[in-house]
């Protein structure tokens, strides 16, 4: 018993460095909590579970046609990173302007500040502004000239409803046109 | 292959180097970010912490920050290859570096990869000065490297698709099978290939790419010296 005991590494990290037990117990509670609170706090990772598609399931997904005329691909791999910043970004900047420009964390982090006063300091800075909704589009233009093709000036982005078959492969449904934007619209 | 501290370190931070120039490729280093506008923080309160600090207005949001930040990532990562991580203060600045780099890029993608949390961990474990102190943070480190997986393996258990099913059944196996190395060394050398072929699957069946986390599992070959257990 003993033996095994000494061998946990909490136990270890106690008796050799106080430090790196503290650090490890902090660990553990934010784990916790993560798992209580479903929050987590970086880098104490609470893994998502994603159910997967369901043959018949219906989904949105955004199109951008570039210059009137080419239709944005990337690949769903090797390009995660660029494509993050072009999609879920987008995502994110429609569902502000659904809310009037707000941005739809205010509230829910404001209940999470609500619960915990002692939060409030730290939370301030935590949400987009106005601002940031109203100056989207033209960084948007400008990632893309940065990271696809500098000759982009034109972009338009639509909303693409679509159902998945029984090989679960996405069939567009219907298509309706969203944000257009061209580089003269900055000057 | 069996490490010592030297390898380890070349290991890793030639790890962060190949991550780095991945993320130079896919147009996701900071200075690559234009300057960007919408941020993500969800309720956790590590993003909260990094907007506090206004960290973005001076790094991220204005360019000259932001190849400055940049610079100091590879510098620090080629520093830290070559002196294979014996500088504690460019070790710090390095882990600091990547750590930040994490919280940049998912705040502002707008999304909470777990990807990047590997290389925003690991390179901490070189700021131990003493030999024991390293072995200890770096077995720490392999626990969290266990974790993961660990941690996907029961909430996919309890929520997620049936096991019994091809590929997500044999991807639910795959991590539960990392369990083993809570209890016992003798099968890291086979624990170090499940990741990889896990993280294969989800990049060919699921359309994810997630092996800039295969940096971990550094943490599951063995060292040198011999081993406690």
């Amino acid at each position: 018993m003993q033996r095994f005991f000494d061998r946990l590494y909490l136990v270890r990290c106690f008796r050799q460095h106080k430090f790196l037990f503290f650090v490890s117990v902090l660990f553990v509670l934010a784990v916790l909590y993560g798992h209580k609170t479903t929050c987590e706090i970086t880098p104490s990772v609470v893994i998502a579970v994603d159910r997967g598609i369901r043959p018949g399931e219906k989904d949105s997904l955004f199109l951008i046609t570039i210059n009137d005329s080419i239709h944005l691909r990337l690949s769903h791999t090797f390009d995660e990173p660029r494509r993050k910043m072009i999609y879920s970004t987008l995502t994110a900047y429609h569902r502000g302007v659904l809310a009037g420009y707000e941005d739809p964390q205010v509230r829910a982090i404001g209940v999470v500040v609500g619960r915990h006063p002692y939060m409030h300091l730290l939370s301030l800075y935590s949400h987009n502004t106005r601002a940031d909704y109203t100056k989207y589009l033209p960084w948007l233009l400008r990632y893309l000239q940065e990271a696809v093709d500098k000759k982009i000036e034109k972009i338009a982005i639509a909303l693409q409803y679509i159902h998945y078959d029984d090989r679960n492969l996405p069939v567009a449904d219907s298509t309706h046109s969203l944000y257009v934007f061209q580089q003269t619209d900055v000057r | 292959m069996v490490l010592d501290r030297n390898q380890a370190a070349r290991w890793v931070f030639g790890s962060a180097l190949a991550i780095f120039a991945y993320r130079y490729f896919t147009h996701s280093l900071v200075h690559q970010l234009q300057q960007p506008l919408l941020s993500k923080s969800d309720f956790d309160y590590a993003y909260w912490f990094y907007h506090f600090i206004h960290f973005p207005e001076v790094f991220v949001k204005n360019r000259m920050g932001a190849i400055f930040f940049d610079g100091a990532l590879l510098v620090s990562t080629i520093a830290c290859f070559i002196n294979m991580g014996r500088n504690r203060e460019v070790v710090l600045l390095c882990a600091l570096s990547w750590s930040f780099y994490g919280l940049t890029y998912n705040s502002y993608s707008y999304y909470h990869s777990h990807a990047l949390i590997g290389i925003m961990v690991l390179p901490y474990a070189f700021l131990a000065k003493e030999e024991d102190n390293f072995k200890l943070a770096w077995d720490g480190f392999r626990y969290f490297c266990l974790y993961i997986y660990a941690d996907a393996f029961f909430l996919k258990v309890l929520a997620g698709p049936p096991v019994f099913s091809f590929p997500a059944g044999l991807e639910i196996i795959l991590q539960g099978c990392m369990l083993v190395g809570f209890f016992t060394r003798r099968w890291d050398r086979v624990l170090f290939f499940l990741p990889i072929l896990l993280l294969s699957m989800t990049y060919f069946f699921d359309d994810a790419f997630y092996f800039e986390l295969l940096i971990l599992n550094l943490t599951l070959l063995p060292f040198k010296e011999k081993n406690p257990f």
